[in-house]
């Protein structure tokens, strides 16, 4: 038995008897004992809870009961998703004691699944963050460079997986957050279309961008973790009315040929070359299997860096106005009337780059302002639509590279905010657009870091996006 | 680049909540310079007959039926609060205040 095995060799080996659930996660608990004092992709380890639902998930299946799609298997989960009676902290000083009160909906379906709830994962401080290096509670690296960030704001859930503790993890991606730790770790991580997950027990961040995702370490475990998760949910009213088509069953199908469109305005320049390397490589793959493969156009990408930053530094100064010292979190122990509390509580819980965004965020919202910055934004986020609208119209899915560079070093942005930001310049487009998009390793680079690759889908098209990525894994094998 | 001065980052803290000790102000105000040097790119568009994307899904934010349903009791509300008191989140006193 194998951490790194796949999903669907574990779940072959827990359906035939060959393992238990309490051995796997036995296993996942000897690997976090072993490993994650050097790569901190945990913040919280529920071992006793773990080892209890697995010995009850063992009882039932031996008894012959029913048992749930991902029936004793450990998940992780990053720290802004809502378990019932856990710690969810955002990473956060601000919500360091803060216990969750319910479930999240993708937590109700985990259980539903019988999924073992492993732990929560690091992250950057309430999702803002490329390197997981704005966590105010670890510090979370590379497991193939302990030198380099593992990428953020989930890096601590695709740190988790790329290390072997668990087979399958949870993300959110608000600009990046799942597909850019998935390329510097050397894992798959899905970004669902806006709608398409339930974000109901998530604390939000940009409400008009998050979603939560999967991360696995292939194409199938994120099909059957998604598949968990995914479909309409009353509890949240940005729920897309459609019922999900689980993709896992028809993940092999090989369907028409693909018709694959090279965006060039993410190959311009500026990409280490290994990755244009890879990228090229995937495409003559492509090719020889039959694929057509079109240039096309998103002309409006250089401008969505801008727009992403305005548009979620707004939405997060209005969401992180709620933490106030009052209903919950931290307040400060200083003396003082209402306000100074307030401002207290607010300065001392959050970090620097919480804040900073809270700053930003409130400037672009403000009067005299709003119009030439969050409106002006909102707008481009129109045409950068209407760009994906008209390349859907000639291609099924869309190729790029994942980032313009592997893994880099800790340290190495951190008192540069716009240098960090520019880290997330392919992965914002899919997050304004509210489209699918999904990474998956394509090889490494000279240092041995892992090189991701992104394809891109239309608005709820996981399942064709899913068949893609499952035909360019087996082709880069 | 956009000249952002520490006063500026000043006022927008307070209408943030937010406070910063001088020097933290002088390091923002140089970064949001900065960043907003980058971000003011979007304005070289001509976008006045585009209409602005609020929602990204083709359907209307859904409603569900206004029916009474189990919610958290007060007990549960009330239990991460830094300060209570029967039943009240407790706060600085705010009327009467000298």
């Amino acid at each position: 038995m194998d951490m790194f095995a796949s999903c669907n060799t574990l779940i072959e080996q827990l359906e035939s008897g060959a393992v238990t659930s309490e051995a796997l996660v036995k296993e996942a608990l000897g690997a976090i004992e072993a490993r994650d004092g050097e790569v901190g992709a945990f913040l919280k380890v529920h071992e006793e809870a773990a080892v209890t639902q697995a010995r009850d998930i063992d009882r039932r299946r031996a008894a012959g009961e029913q048992v749930g799609a991902l029936a004793g298997l450990p998940v992780a989960l990053k720290d802004n998703i809502n378990i019932e009676g856990r710690r969810t902290t955002c990473a956060s000083k601000i919500l360091e004691n803060f216990t969750a009160p319910f479930d999240a909906t993708v937590v109700t379906r985990l259980k539903q699944a019988d999924a073992v709830l492993l732990g929560k994962t690091n992250m950057d401080e309430f999702a803002m963050g490329s390197s997981s290096e704005f966590s105010a509670l670890g510090t979370t690296r590379n497991p193939h460079n302990l030198e380099r960030v593992p990428g953020g704001s989930s890096g601590g859930s695709t740190a988790a997986v790329a290390a072997g503790m668990v087979p399958l993890a949870l993300g959110s991606s608000t600009g990046g957050s799942i597909r850019q730790p998935a390329a510097f770790c050397g894992v798959v991580g899905l970004k669902p279309s806006y709608g398409r997950v339930s974000r109901y027990g998530l604390v939000a961040y940009g409400s008009s961008l998050d979603q939560i995702g999967p991360v696995a370490a292939d194409v199938a475990g994120v099909a059957r973790l998604y598949d968990a998760i995914a479909g309409p949910c009353d509890r949240d009213a940005t729920s897309a009315q459609v019922a999900h088509t689980p993709a896992f069953p028809g993940l092999t199908e090989p369907g028409a040929p693909l018709r694959i469109g090279l965006p060039r305005e993410f190959l311009d320049g500026g990409l280490q070359p290994e990755i244009q390397a890879a990228l090229n490589n995937l495409v003559a793959r492509y090719r020889e299997a039959g694929a057509t493969i079109v240039d096309v156009s998103l002309p409006h990408t250089e401008y969505a860096i801008s727009a992403y930053y305005l548009i979620a530094t707004a939405e997060a100064s209005s969401n992180l106005a709620r933490f106030d010292g009052v209903r919950y979190g931290f307040r400060t122990q200083e003396d003082g009337n209402l306000r100074d509390m307030y401002v207290r509580s607010r300065s001392e819980g959050f970090g620097m780059e919480v804040k900073r965004r809270i700053l930003l965020g409130t400037y672009c919202l403000s009067s005299g302002y709003y119009e030439g910055y969050y409106l002006q934004a909102q707008k481009v986020r129109t045409k950068i639509i209407e760009d994906f609208q008209k390349a859907f119209e000639h291609v099924d899915v869309l190729l790029a590279p994942t980032t313009p560079t592997t893994a880099f070093a800790a340290g190495a942005k951190l008192d540069d905010p716009m240098a960090m930001y520019l880290a997330d310049i392919f992965t914002v487009t899919a997050n304004l657009a509210g489209i699918p998009a999904l990474s998956l390793p394509a090889g490494c680079d000279n240092d041995g870091l892992p090189i991701g690759l992104q394809l891109l889908a239309p608005h709820l098209g996981e399942n064709r996006l899913l068949q893609a990525a499952y035909q360019a894994e087996q082709l880069l094998r | 680049m956009t000249d952002i001065t520490h006063e500026t980052v000043e006022h927008y803290a307070k209408l943030a909540n937010l406070a910063f000790d001088p020097a933290d102000a002088e390091l923002l105000a140089r970064q949001l310079g900065s960043i907003l040097s980058h971000v003011e790119k979007i304005a070289e568009l001509n976008l006045d007959d585009v209409p602005a994307t609020r929602f990204v899904l083709p359907q209307e934010p859904a409603h569900r039926e206004d029916e009474v349903r189990p919610s958290l009791g007060a007990e549960q509300a009330l239990a991460n609060a830094p300060d209570t008191e029967s039943h009240h989140f407790l706060v600085p006193k705010v009327i009467n205040v000298k």
